[in-house]
């Protein structure tokens, strides 16, 4: 039996991560400090928003 | 498998379309004494004062948030301009099947601002884009926005908080302030990537929530060094004076500058395109002493509506320029000079004609 997926559905089910060697030359990225600061704003007003709900998770 | 630590505040999530909002509209329905009675339902009750006493009529949520954003003040601007974007995250979240579905499914935001989050923006998801990190063509900007700070905004199941499969998302930007580059702010920009049944419900959902944490006064640009995602290179806040404005000329049908339109949102903006059609088309039989160029369509404007209207938007202008040219004994019109856009929208035969009328008008002037 034959099953036709589309390319999105392939996807799913490959749920590609994204590899250690490319990933690591985009998280040793270092920000502005401007950029940190503002982020740390938004993200701190945002957390005290009703519903806000902080994550704790590792991603992989 | 390697893992990368995602520490406590590099994500938080939000149920979507269960907001601050609810507060918000309940707040302004109560201003204009509407009475939330439902959310979920949509039921409300408007309180009449009348002689004997207070009367209570039931009434929806949509209607009641429709007939406070058309109110106007002496000068025709619109009072509560943020009473029609409610309109629209509301209604499209309660109405329709496919949102139906949504709710039932729950689904979340999360804010996410960790560099393998923005790095992920078009990895591995069910959506490609120029910024995929192996075979994007403008993947190189990846980087710099993680260095000035982007933050990537992802729709998904509620169930999906470590982002194995979201729906959607959208980034959120640094735009800086066009009077003080001091003053940045992180705004979203008008594009989603993923398929989702209201992209716009998204986005206006974002806006919202980034200008209730961010206090904005006046016109933003988006930082220059990014790669632009939409059109959406100035953003001001949607209840700014400037935005009342734009809003205010938008319902006179009077024309928009090219930054004007910037400011507007995507459903703001075919509003405003169908009305300078329909303004276009309808002034021709009425009015012959108008200037043509007060309601004639710019080039961006054709660029914007469906090439079926841009053929016969073109067709009627030049047919209108021979009428012009023809009567011009018997109106007021001024023959006026076609655009390069119209021009190379013109036969031959009317090109040779065309010129020829512009080579005696020259003439005329200078005589």
């Amino acid at each position: 039996m034959k099953i036709l997926i589309n390319e999105n559905q392939l996807r799913n089910i490959i749920k590609e991560a994204i590899p250690y060697s490319i990933a690591k030359e985009y998280i040793t990225t270092e920000r502005t400090d401007a950029a940190i600061k503002r982020m740390d704003d938004v993200f701190n007003k945002l957390k005290n928003l009703p519903n806000a709900k902080v994550l704790d998770r590792r991603g992989g | 498998m390697q893992k990368f630590l995602i520490g406590g505040g590099d994500r938080i999530a939000f149920p979507y379309g269960e907001t601050p909002l609810e507060d918000d509209i309940k707040m302004l329905l109560k201003k204009y004494d509407y009475n939330v009675l439902n959310f979920n339902n949509n039921d409300a009750l408007r309180i009449a004062k009348t002689e004997k006493g207070n009367k209570a009529q039931p009434i929806k949520i949509t209607k009641a948030l429709a007939n406070i954003s058309r109110l106007k003040d002496k000068d025709g601007n619109i009072i509560e301009p943020k009473a029609k974007n409610f309109v629209d995250l509301f209604a499209d979240a309660k109405s329709r099947e496919g949102k139906a579905m949504e709710k039932k499914l729950g689904l979340i935001v999360i804010f996410a601002r960790h560099p393998y989050d923005i790095a992920g923006m078009s990895y591995g998801r069910t959506w490609r884009s120029c910024m995929h990190l192996v075979d994007g063509k403008l993947r190189e900007f990846v980087k710099k926005d993680i260095k000035f700070g982007t933050i990537a905004v992802y729709l998904t199941n509620a169930n999906d908080e470590t982002l194995s499969n979201p729906l959607a998302r959208i980034l959120v930007k640094p735009y800086v302030n066009m009077k003080n580059d001091q003053d940045v702010i992180l705004y979203p920009e008008a594009k989603t990537y993923g398929e989702i049944d209201n992209p716009k419900k998204f986005i206006d959902y974002l806006d919202y929530v980034l200008e209730k944490v961010q206090n904005m006064d006046g016109e933003y640009k988006l930082l220059s060094c990014l790669n632009p995602d939409s059109t959406r290179n100035i953003v001001t806040p949607k209840n700014s004076v400037t935005r009342q404005t734009i809003l205010a000329k938008l319902n006179r049908g009077t024309k928009l500058s090219n930054i004007e339109i910037n400011m507007i949102t995507n459903s703001e903006r075919e509003e405003y395109i169908d009305k300078q059609i329909s303004i276009y088309f309808k002034w021709k039989p009425n009015i012959d002493d108008t200037d043509l160029e007060d309601v004639a369509l710019t080039e961006d404007e054709l660029n914007i509506i469906t090439p079926i209207e841009k053929e016969d938007y073109l067709d009627e202008r030049i047919g209108d320029f021979y009428r012009t040219v023809f009567f011009k004994n018997t109106t007021n019109r001024r023959i006026y000079t076609l655009h390069d856009f119209e021009i190379e929208h013109m036969t031959n035969k009317q090109l040779d004609v065309y010129y020829e009328i512009m080579h005696e008008k020259e003439e005329e002037n200078y005589l």
